[in-house]
């Protein structure tokens, strides 16, 4: 029963060019056109088409087993044969490509006869339990035996078969069942093609071919990194998801988007009823055009886990029992505290967080209850942890706060030079495009202080690593320009066509000083200077350039500087405005470009305009009727120390996990716990609900409607799968809190929020649900110069404005190591987990990273006698944790890594307060550390377990214990 | 108003001076400073620079100083 559905969301699933058909063989790129006639039916195709796939395109559907539109054709099923004018046999016509004038017969009774033969091999090794297998309906071996008319085997099952191969169940998703193999390739030509990952082989040959996972390993234990390709790719029920195995086909479908990482897939939820039984990468996704990761293919099932909280909750302080309470009750307890809040401390004692988890909507209706109903400017995001140097640093030199490119790019590009960033853990689609790109013959350099996957996996090798040390991003990328400056490789026709001139000479004559050379700066990096200058040389003489970047330049104390410094790089080169090039911030999570775009800085309203700006307050405040304020408001940190020093009292926080997220974890709790309200809206209790005496239930992105902004600025749909488990979709507790509060805010539907957005957003006028729907996903600017949306930015101009240089002078951070914390520790993702964990942890992907662990080189390990597994006590200025050792040769000597997806870990219990410059975005990549060998878990470790102990019991006494004593 | 709070706000104008005080005039150099605490900083924390370079314990750069001269002149 869907009775839910919104009409106003039906029928939008389906999209306009509808990929949806297999036409049997990848697309030719050729752009010259040739004539072909198939079943007397005349067709004009891009020259290099294969048969198979003309005919399929006059809706000629010949059978195939081994082809796929998303491989490359292989030839081996033999079932694809046709005749063809001039030609001897009867040729497959998934290799076979067009040509000019050629004569196709796909059907006479000799063809028919020999794919009837072929599928009598196969079937003649295939179990026949058709109607109790789980792919019953949606096998294409069932369908090819149907087209081709098999009606019997005449070879029997005694002879040499494989029909008792084992079943390998050892991953959590899905299973392989050996005896329905028919060694048709597809999954390793997936895993090789799409994945990148090569975890899988066919060995044996002939009747032998078997696929294998390599050395005799299960799924599980080998290479293979769970994106599901082959299970997609498989035409039998030999690979299939165990949630299928389970339940059963699915009956009905619905597009949309993945709610974890920036890349933004796009996906088909097969759906029964209101169930998810399973996610399918969309192959209309422009994102991710039919692939995924581990997260969003598989890892759903934390949104219908016991630990949602479906009830709202109150309490009066933080050593209480919670209560559990109506929605009414709630929100006027809410109400009466935020109010009662700023009539004593002042109107500015409160404030907001939003969450790049959650949908553009959401957070746009949160940032307007802060300005319009708080009537001050204390709004931030998550991202003020992640992204907010892109933010400040692309704005001030590419004139827009955002990535210039689209992900397909990537697949012009000559150089890739990816900087501080981890693809395949963090942004694992867009790193399969990236491994094929560079399998293409793409150069990469990477500049990382860890060495990250792509620098050496199957087929793909870095050119050059320049292994940095933690915190001199900037001495880098300016010593590579100083390279390219020093040997004239600039890019002058660009330089004065689309740069300020005064900008650039001011620049020009300082990178040109000799303190920024390699051989100078060599010290201060740890980069040899020879590779510095190849890579430089590299990257500046490409025909085209990309620069791909991540966390691991925006989180530190310069991390403004380093992301102005690398639009300086792209600039001096040309690297701007065309497919293949550019700026592009690899975006944490799912929605990081959105909740910035929405105006969820304090100094911002939506569309990056300053709340000082007369004329957008003006346009806002008639619209909102009510007066704005026109000063900047409060950013985390400073919400932080002010709630520390007694001026900032109550807090509401939705979907953002801030307790685990933000740096000095004791800090932010001696914060938290000096606030009078903090109000949390989340799925589960997270641990900043654990400081909470409101706790709003939230809604998973299966339960809402919405839309969610990638990294390429594509803003996609997201649509309601079942009915939200609290009854109330997240944007309709944030309008039902305004109405408490004093302010109506009228909308039935999210796309009304959508509207109100693009009637005072220039760059999100022409977007609208409707459009949406019509062209699947727009990148914005989207308004009446470019209705369709804008995939590559600066084209022309920048933003109707020329270029700026900014300088970068490489300013040593604060946080040195010395003789107490020899040791810089830096952090970063796992391909399994997300974020804080709160999702992943509550999924099967716990199999691969239950516990966060520190890597730490050998030469480290043995000085202080830890060896693997070992517990490891981490100090540093800010506090000390201890986690698990793993010793690795992926870090440098005197660096450590870890990641923080487990709050046990306290990760950022040991990361300190130093920031970037510019925006206060925290300094998580560089920490002075000391580690030693020992034998429990620090102080505040235990500390933490008693208080989330005593968290759990005021939860599960929310029906009614007693008021607990501490 | 505690040690603490102005020290953190004179720790963040402090750092604000050491990254945009290279390659430019003084006019520049300060003008940048003050626009930006102007642009980014809360009205509260601005106030706290303010009572924080009027302390001698604080040690502010002298950029940030001309800084705040430059926004107290040009409100
Ligand atoms: S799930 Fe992905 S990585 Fe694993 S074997 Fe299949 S295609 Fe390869
Ligand atoms: S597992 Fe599936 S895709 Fe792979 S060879 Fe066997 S039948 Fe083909
Ligand atoms: S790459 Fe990112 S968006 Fe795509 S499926 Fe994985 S987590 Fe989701
Ligand atoms: S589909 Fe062409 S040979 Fe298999």
């Amino acid at each position: 029963m869907i009775t839910y559905y919104d009409p106003k969301t039906e029928p939008a699933v389906n999209q306009s060019a509808d990929l949806s058909k297999d036409l049997g063989t990848p697309p030719s790129k050729s752009t010259v056109q040739v004539s072909v006639q198939i079943d007397g039916v005349d067709i004009v195709v891009p020259e290099g088409t294969s048969v198979l796939r003309a005919a399929a395109i006059a809706d000629i559907n010949i059978p195939k087993l081994c082809a796929s539109d998303n491989l490359e054709a292989f030839g081996s099923c033999r079932l694809c044969a046709v005749e063809i004018e001039g030609m001897r046999g009867m040729p497959a016509s998934c290799t076979t490509p067009v040509r000019e004038g050629m004569k196709v017969q796909t059907q006479n009774p000799k063809i028919a006869t020999l794919r009837r033969n072929v599928m009598e091999l196969y079937i003649s090794d295939h179990p026949l339990d058709c109607l109790t297998c789980p792919a019953n309906g949606d096998c294409e071996l069932q369908d090819m035996a149907g087209a081709v008319g098999l009606r019997e085997v005449r070879y029997g099952f005694e002879g040499k078969n494989h029909l008792d191969g084992a079943t390998d169940s050892s991953n959590p998703y899905f299973s392989f069942d050996d005896s329905k193999c028919i060694a048709c390739s597809r999954c390793v030509r997936a895993c090789e093609e799409v994945q990148g990952t090569f975890a899988l082989t066919v060995e044996g040959r002939g009747f032998d071919s078997r696929i294998s996972t390599g050395q005799d390993n299960n799924f599980l234990e080998s290479d293979c990194v769970s994106c599901g390709a082959c299970v997609q790719a498989c035409p039998t029920a030999t690979l299939t998801e165990k949630s299928v195995i389970d339940n059963g086909q699915p009956d009905h479908s619905i597009i949309t988007t993945c709610a974890y990482c920036g890349v933004g897939c796009s996906f088909r939820a097969d759906m029964q009823g209101d169930k998810v039984i399973r996610m399918v990468p969309d192959k209309n996704g422009k994102a991710n055009q039919g692939h995924s990761c581990v997260k969003g293919r598989f890892a759903f099932g934390y949104a219908t886990h016991q630990d949602r909280i479906t009830s709202p909750m109150i309490r009066d302080n933080i050593e209480q029992d919670w209560r559990e309470v109506s929605w009414e009750e709630a929100l006027a307890f809410a109400a009466k505290r935020l109010t009662d809040i700023q009539e004593e401390h002042g109107r500015n004692s409160i404030g907001a967080i939003t969450s790049s988890r959650c949908t553009n909507e959401e957070t746009y209706l949160v940032q307007k209850l802060v300005r319009a109903v708080f009537q001050n400017n204390n709004v931030d995001t998550c991202a003020r942890v992640c992204h907010s140097p892109t933010g400040y640093g692309l704005k001030a030199t590419l004139n827009e706060s955002a990535g210039t490119q689209t992900f397909e790019s990537v697949m012009q590009a000559d150089v890739v030079l990816i900087i501080g960033a981890n693809p395949t853990d963090a942004h694992p689609v867009f790193g399969s495009l990236l491994k094929r790109r560079l399998r293409q013959g793409a150069k990469l350099v990477v500049a990382d202080p860890r060495s990250i996957d792509l620098i050496d996996s199957p087929h793909t090798k870095a050119q050059h690593h320049l292994k940095l040390r933690p915190g001199t991003n900037v001495a880098l990328i300016n010593a590579l320009a100083h390279v390219i400056v020093d040997e004239g490789l600039e890019d002058v026709d660009f330089i004065q066509s689309r740069c300020d001139d005064a900008s650039f000479q001011q620049w020009y004559k300082h990178i040109q000083d000799q303190r920024h050379s390699p051989e100078n700066t060599m010290e201060i990096t740890g980069v040899e200077a020879a590779e510095l200058r190849a890579a430089a040389r590299l990257y500046a003489s490409a025909n085209n350039g990309a620069i791909y970047y991540g966390l691991g330049v925006t989180e530190h104390s310069q991390g403004s500087s380093s992301v102005m410094a690398i639009a300086n790089l792209a600039m001096v080169t040309g690297n701007i405005g065309r497919e293949g090039v550019g700026v592009n911030p690899l975006r944490g999570q799912n929605n990081v470009q959105g909740s910035c775009d929405m105006g969820s800085f304090p100094h911002e309203l939506p569309g990056y305009r300053h709340v000082s700006d007369e004329s957008t307050r003006n346009l806002f405040e008639q619209e909102w009727q009510v007066s704005l304020d026109c000063e900047p408001g409060l950013r985390i940190p400073n919400m932080f120390e002010a709630a520390i020093h007694g001026d900032f009292k109550g807090l509401y926080c939705q979907g953002e996990d801030i307790a685990q997220s933000d740096p000095n974890t004791q800090h932010v709790q001696k914060a938290l716990s000096s606030m009078k309200c903090i109000i949390v809206q989340d799925i589960f209790l997270n641990e900043t609900a654990k400081y909470a005496h409101v706790f709003l239930p939230g809604s998973s992105f299966m339960e809402k409607n919405g839309t969610f902004t990638n990294a390429e600025r594509r803003i996609s749909r997201v649509r309601k799968l079942m009915p939200a488990l609290a009854g109330k979709e997240d944007w309709q507790v944030t309008v039902a809190l305004a109405k408490v509060l004093g302010y109506e805010m009228n909308y039935e539907h999210p796309s009304e929020i959508m509207d109100e957005i693009a009637r005072l957003t220039p760059t999100f006028s022409g977007v609208s649900y409707d459009r949406l729907d019509q062209l699947g996903s727009i990148q914005w600017p989207c308004n009446e110069k470019t209705p369709l949306g804008t995939p590559i930015m600066h084209t022309e101009d920048f933003v109707g404005e020329k270029g700026k240089f900014a300088i970068t002078e490489y300013v040593a951070t604060p946080e040195k190591a010395n003789k107490h914390f020899p040791l810089l520790l830096t952090t970063g993702r796992i391909l399994s987990q997300y974020n804080v964990g709160a999702q992943t942890r509550r999924t099967a992907n716990q199999v691969w990273h239950d516990e966060d662990v520190l890597e730490i080189h050998p030469n480290d390990a043995e000085d202080r006698g830890i060896n693997d597994g070992d517990w490891v006590g981490i100090a540093s200025r800010a506090g000390t944790t201890a986690l698990r050792a793993l010793i690795s040769q992926r870090v440098q000597p005197g660096v450590v890594y870890t990641t923080f997806h487990h709050p046990l870990s306290g990760a950022n219990v040991v990361t300190t307060d130093n920031s970037d410059w510019a925006t206060n975005c925290p300094e998580y990549k560089v920490t002075a550390v000391q580690a030693t060998k020992v034998d429990e878990p620090s102080q505040w470790q235990a500390e933490y377990a008693q208080f989330s102990q005593r968290q759990a019991k005021y939860l599960k006494n929310k029906n009614g214990g007693e008021v607990a004593k501490t | 108003m505690s040690d603490d709070r102005l020290k953190y706000v004179v720790d963040m104008a402090n750092q604000i001076a050491l990254n945009l005080l290279h390659g430019k005039e003084q006019q520049q150099c300060v003008t940048e400073i003050s626009h930006h605490i102007n642009r980014f900083w809360a009205p509260s924390m601005r106030a706290q620079l303010a009572e924080a370079a009027s302390n001698d314990n604080y040690q502010l750069e002298d950029m940030v100083i001309l800084a705040l001269k430059k926004i107290k002149n040009d409100q």
